[in-house]
C-alpha cells in the first residue's frame, strides 16, 4: 500500500522581510495607524457615553491647548517632556539590546529619596541646598537601582528583563514601607511638601522642569549621535562577539550605559517630586517607566521619532482624560484604554513597515490577484482590444500633434534615451469616439458582448475625470525634471 | 498566634495561593514556548471581568430564582477562560504573526487589559454576585470543626483550589513527560532547530499562548469570586497578582510542580500581615518579600548556571524562519 501524503493547509502567501522602505511610504503607514487609533478612540467614547462623538475631538484638543486656561499648554509640554526623558534614558540601554524595563523602579526610588530629603531637611530657608542635595541623591539612587541588574547581567548573564521588572516592585514596596515608617501620626499618607520644590519662572509652574528636560535631551542627542560611546552601544547591540573582537570591553559598556540610564531615570523621579507632585505615593511613577519603554521602542531609538511619539502619547493621554471628563466616563480607565489601543495599533503598523507579503506562485490567491489586476487595468486604461481600437482612431483622426521634447542622451546616463511627452487628446474625447463607434457596431450586429463593453466604457469615462488630474500632474513634473536637467547641463539640448 | 488563628491563616494562604497557581501555571506554559507574556496582569484582569460578567448574565436570566451550584461554578470558568483567551490571542497575533517585540506588546496589553476590565467591572451591578461567591465557598466545603487542622486546611476550599492544583499537576506532567510537551519546550529553547525537526513553531506558540492565557485568566476570576467572595470592586488590584504571578514563574524556575509549593509561600507572605500583630511598616515589608525572594532565586540560578533551572533559551525572542 502506498502511503498517502497528508494534505496540509498551506497559506497562499509567505512573509518576507523588507530591506528598506521609502520614507514617504513609511510615514503614510504610520499616519494611517495614528488616524485609525484616533478614530477608534472617538467611536469607543461614543459607545461608552452615547452622543459624545461630536465634541470628542474638540475635547481631545483641549488636552493640549485649553482656551480657558492658556497656561495648561505647559502642563502638556511637561507631561510629554517627562515621557521623552524616560525614553531617552532607556534608549541607550535598548540600543545595546539590554532590555531594561526597570525605569519605573528607578523613577520610584528617586522619588522616594527626593521626598525623604525634602521632608526631613527643608524648612523654607535652605531651599537651594535641599534642591541640589535632592538632585544629587536622586540621580545616585537611580544609578544604584539600575546598576545592580547591570552588574549581574555583565558577570553572570542574569536575565535583565526579569531582574529589572522585579526591581520595580521592590522600589514601589519600599516607598510604602518608608511612608509607613516616616508618617507616624496615623494618617498613612505623605503630607504636601511646602518647601524645597523647584521655583516658578515667570509665574509658570513647570517651566523650570521643561528647561531642564530640554537641556538634558539635547545633551543626550549629542551623546547618542556624535560620541564614541554612542557608537559602541550600537556595536554591542548588533553583536556582542563583534564588539569583543574589536576590543570593546562589553562589561564596561553595559555597566556604563546602565549608569547613564539610571541617572536619567533618577532625574525624572526628582522632577516628579520636586517639580510636580510635591508629595509621595507608591504609584507616583504612574506607569511612566513602562510608557517610556514603548516610546523608545516605537521611536526606534531615534531622537526625532522618540520626541514625536512622546508628544503623541501625551496628547492621547491628556486628551482622552479631558474628553472622558466631559463625557462623564471614568477618566483613568478610559485614558488607559485609549492609550493602550493607540500603542497596539502603532505596534501593528510596525509589522507592515518591516515585512511584506509575497504571494505563492501556484496558489489560488495568485490567480485571484492577477484577475483583479487585469480587471483594474482594463477599467483604468481599457482592455487590450479597446486600446488597439483606440490607437486606430487616434491615427485616423490625426489627433497626434507632436509637441515632443527630446533630451540629451548623456543627461540620463543611458537610462532614459528619449523622453517624449505627447500632447494627446484628452481621454474623454477619445473614449466618446470609441463609445460612438461601438454603438454603431452594436446597432448593426446586436452583439450582447458589445453592449457590456459600452457600459464598461461609459462607467470608466465617469472615473477618468478624476484620474485625468493625476496624469496632468505627472506630465508637469516630467517637464520640471527636464528643465532641471537642462539647467544643470548648461542649457544643452 | 493562637491555634485557631494559625489554621485560619493557613486556609487563607492556600486560597491566595490558588490565584498564584492559576496565574503562574498559565504563564509557565506560555514561557516554555518561548513567549514572555508580560500582558499577564492585563489578561488576569480580563479573566476576572469575564467571570463576573458571566455570573451577571446568569443572574439576569434567573432573576430571583434559586441558583444552580453546578452552573455557578461552570459559567465563570468558561467566561473567564474565553475572555482571557481573547487577550492571549491578541498577544499571540502580535508576537507570532506580526512578529512584534514581546516586552512592548505585553506591556501594552497590560495597560489595555487593566484599563478595560477596571472600567467595565466598575459598571457591573454587584447584586447577588456575592451569593455566588458564598455558594462557591460552601459547595465543596467539608470541614468538620473550626479547629480541625486537616479538615480546615486541606478540605475547606472551593472547587477552584482543587482545580488549580489539578491543572498545575497536569501541566507539569504535560511539559516533562509527553511528546507534545517536549516539542513545546523545543520551541522555547531553540525554535530554529525545532522548525528543522518538523515542528510547526508558530502553531505551538499560538496554542501555548492562548491556553496559557486562559489558565492565567482563571486566576483573576478565582481572586474575585473565591478570595474576595464575590464582593468585587473596580480597584481590587488583580494586576498586582499578575505581576506576582510573573515573578512566581521565575521563583519556581519554570516548573509547575515547584510552582504549587512556591505559590503557597507567596500566598502566606501575602496573607500573614492580617494574622500577626504588625506595625504598618512591617506589614508593607511582607509585601516586599516575594519580589526580593524572586530576585535572589534569579541571581542564584544564574550564578550556579545549572541547565535545568535556566529560563528557556529563546525566551522573549521572536522567531522568523528567514532570520538566520
Amino acid at each position: 500500500m502506498e502511503k498517502q501524503e497528508k494534505k496540509r493547509f498551506k497559506l497562499p502567501f509567505h512573509i518576507v522581510k523588507r530591506l528598506d522602505m521609502p520614507k514617504k511610504q513609511y510615514w503614510i503607514i504610520k499616519g494611517i495607524g495614528f488616524l485609525v487609533a484616533f478614530l477608534l478612540a472617538g467611536i469607543l467614547c461614543n459607545i461608552l457615553s452615547p452622543g459624545s462623538f461630536g465634541s470628542f475631538y474638540q475635547n481631545m484638543a483641549y488636552g493640549v491647548y485649553n482656551p480657558r486656561d492658556p497656561k495648561e499648554i505647559f502642563d502638556f509640554i511637561e507631561t510629554a517632556g517627562l515621557l521623552i526623558l524616560v525614553a531617552f534614558a532607556l534608549a541607550p540601554a535598548f540600543k545595546m539590546k539590554f532590555w531594561n524595563i526597570g525605569a519605573e523602579g528607578q523613577i520610584s526610588i528617586a522619588c522616594l529619596v527626593t521626598a525623604g530629603i525634602t521632608y526631613f531637611m527643608a524648612d523654607g530657608k535652605n531651599d537651594a541646598l535641599v534642591i541640589f542635595l535632592c538632585l544629587f541623591a536622586s540621580i545616585l539612587a537611580g544609578i544604584i537601582w539600575a546598576v545592580i541588574p547591570a552588574i549581574f547581567k555583565a558577570f553572570f548573564n542574569t536575565n535583565e528583563t526579569l531582574f529589572t521588572l522585579m526591581m520595580n516592585y521592590v522600589a514601589t514596596a519600599l516607598i510604602s514601607v518608608c511612608i509607613a515608617l516616616w508618617i507616624t501620626n496615623g494618617s498613612q499618607s505623605f503630607p504636601f511638601l511646602n518647601y524645597g520644590g523647584l521655583p516658578k519662572i515667570f509665574g509658570i509652574k513647570y517651566l523650570f522642569s521643561i528647561i531642564i528636560i530640554v537641556v538634558v535631551v539635547a545633551l543626550m542627542i549629542v551623546y547618542l549621535k556624535k560620541t564614541k560611546h554612542g557608537y559602541e552601544l550600537s556595536v554591542v547591540g548588533a553583536s556582542v562577539n563583534t564588539a569583543r573582537y574589536v576590543g570593546i570591553n562589553v562589561k564596561k559598556v553595559i555597566i556604563r550605559t546602565m549608569v547613564l540610564s539610571g541617572a536619567l531615570s533618577g532625574l525624572v523621579g526628582f522632577l516628579l517630586v520636586a517639580g510636580h507632585h510635591h508629595s509621595l505615593t507608591a504609584t507616583l511613577a504612574d506607569g511612566r517607566g513602562f510608557t517610556g519603554v514603548l516610546i523608545a521602542w516605537l521611536g526606534q531609538f531615534q531622537p526625532g521619532q522618540m520626541i514625536m511619539y512622546g508628544f503623541l502619547v501625551a496628547f492621547f493621554q491628556r486628551g482622552s482624560t479631558k474628553a472622558a471628563s466631559y463625557a462623564a466616563i471614568s477618566k483613568t480607565e478610559f485614558s488607559a484604554i485609549v492609550t493602550g489601543m493607540f500603542f497596539l495599533i502603532v505596534i501593528a503598523t510596525e509589522f507592515f513597515v518591516s515585512y511584506h507579503f509575497l504571494i505563492e506562485e501556484d496558489s489560488k490567491l495568485k490567480v485571484f490577484v492577477e484577475n483583479v489586476k487585469t480587471k483594474y487595468n482594463n477599467f483604468m486604461y481599457g482592455s487590450n482590444e479597446v486600446n488597439v481600437f483606440r490607437e486606430n482612431i487616434i491615427k485616423s483622426k490625426n489627433y497626434v500633434k507632436s509637441n515632443a521634447i527630446y533630451m540629451d542622451q548623456n543627461d540620463f546616463n543611458n537610462y532614459l534615451d528619449v523622453l517624449v511627452i505627447i500632447k494627446a487628446p484628452s481621454d474623454e474625447e477619445v473614449n466618446k469616439d470609441i463609445i460612438n463607434e461601438r454603438k454603431k457596431e452594436y446597432a448593426l450586429t446586436k452583439n450582447e458582448s458589445l453592449k457590456a463593453q459600452i457600459k464598461e466604457l461609459e462607467l470608466s469615462l465617469k472615473w477618468k475625470k478624476y484620474i485625468n488630474k493625476k496624469t496632468v500632474a505627472t506630465k508637469k513634473s516630467l517637464v520640471k525634471i527636464y528643465k532641471k536637467e537642462v539647467a544643470r547641463n548648461g542649457g544643452s539640448k | 498566634m493562637t491555634w485557631t488563628l494559625f489554621v485560619a491563616f493557613l486556609t487563607r494562604a492556600i486560597k491566595a495561593a490558588t490565584v498564584f497557581i492559576f496565574g503562574s501555571t498559565g504563564e509557565t506554559i506560555t514561557e516554555k514556548s518561548g513567549h514572555l507574556n508580560m500582558g499577564t496582569p492585563g489578561i488576569m484582569c480580563m479573566g476576572a471581568l469575564g467571570g463576573i460578567l458571566g455570573l451577571r448574565i446568569y443572574f439576569d436570566i434567573i432573576k430571583t430564582a434559586e441558583l444552580n451550584g453546578f452552573l455557578v461554578i461552570l459559567i465563570p470558568i468558561v467566561f473567564s477562560m474565553i475572555f482571557a483567551a481573547i487577550g492571549g490571542l491578541i498577544f499571540a497575533f502580535f508576537t507570532v504573526t506580526l512578529k512584534c517585540n514581546h516586552n512592548v506588546t505585553g506591556l501594552t496589553l497590560t495597560t489595555f487589559g487593566v484599563g478595560l476590565s477596571c472600567y467595565f467591572i466598575g459598571l457591573i451591578k454587584t447584586t447577588r454576585i456575592n451569593d455566588a461567591g458564598l455558594a462557591i465557598q460552601s459547595l465543596f466545603d467539608v470541614k468538620w470543626a473550626d479547629t480541625d487542622f486537616f479538615g480546615n486546611v486541606l478540605l475547606s476550599h472551593s472547587f477552584f483550589t482543587y482545580l488549580a492544583i489539578i491543572i498545575a499537576v497536569l501541566a507539569a506532567i504535560f511539559l516533562s513527560r509527553t511528546k507534545i510537551g517536549l516539542n513545546l519546550r523545543a520551541c522555547g529553547e531553540n525554535p530554529a532547530a525545532a522548525d528543522a525537526a518538523g515542528i510547526n513553531v508558530d502553531r505551538y506558540r499560538y496554542i501555548a499562548t492562548i491556553i496559557g492565557a486562559a489558565i492565567s485568566g482563571l486566576g483573576g476570576m478565582a481572586y474575585e469570586l473565591d478570595v474576595l467572595k464575590g464582593y468585587f470592586n473596580a480597584k481590587d488590584g488583580v494586576d498586582a497578582f499578575g505581576w506576582l504571578a510573573l515573578s512566581l514563574v521565575i521563583f519556581s524556575m519554570w516548573k509547575p510542580s515547584i510552582c504549587i509549593g512556591a505559590s503557597f509561600v507567596f500566598g502566606a507572605l501575602q496573607q500573614i500581615r492580617f494574622y500577626l500583630p504588625l506595625s504598618s511598616a512591617q506589614q508593607q515589608m511582607f509585601m516586599l518579600l516575594p519580589y526580593v525572594f524572586t530576585i535572589i532565586v534569579l541571581i542564584l540560578t544564574s550564578v550556579f548556571n545549572k541547565k535545568n533551572t535556566q529560563p528557556p533559551a529563546a525566551l522573549g525572542v521572536t522567531y522568523f524562519r528567514e532570520d538566520r
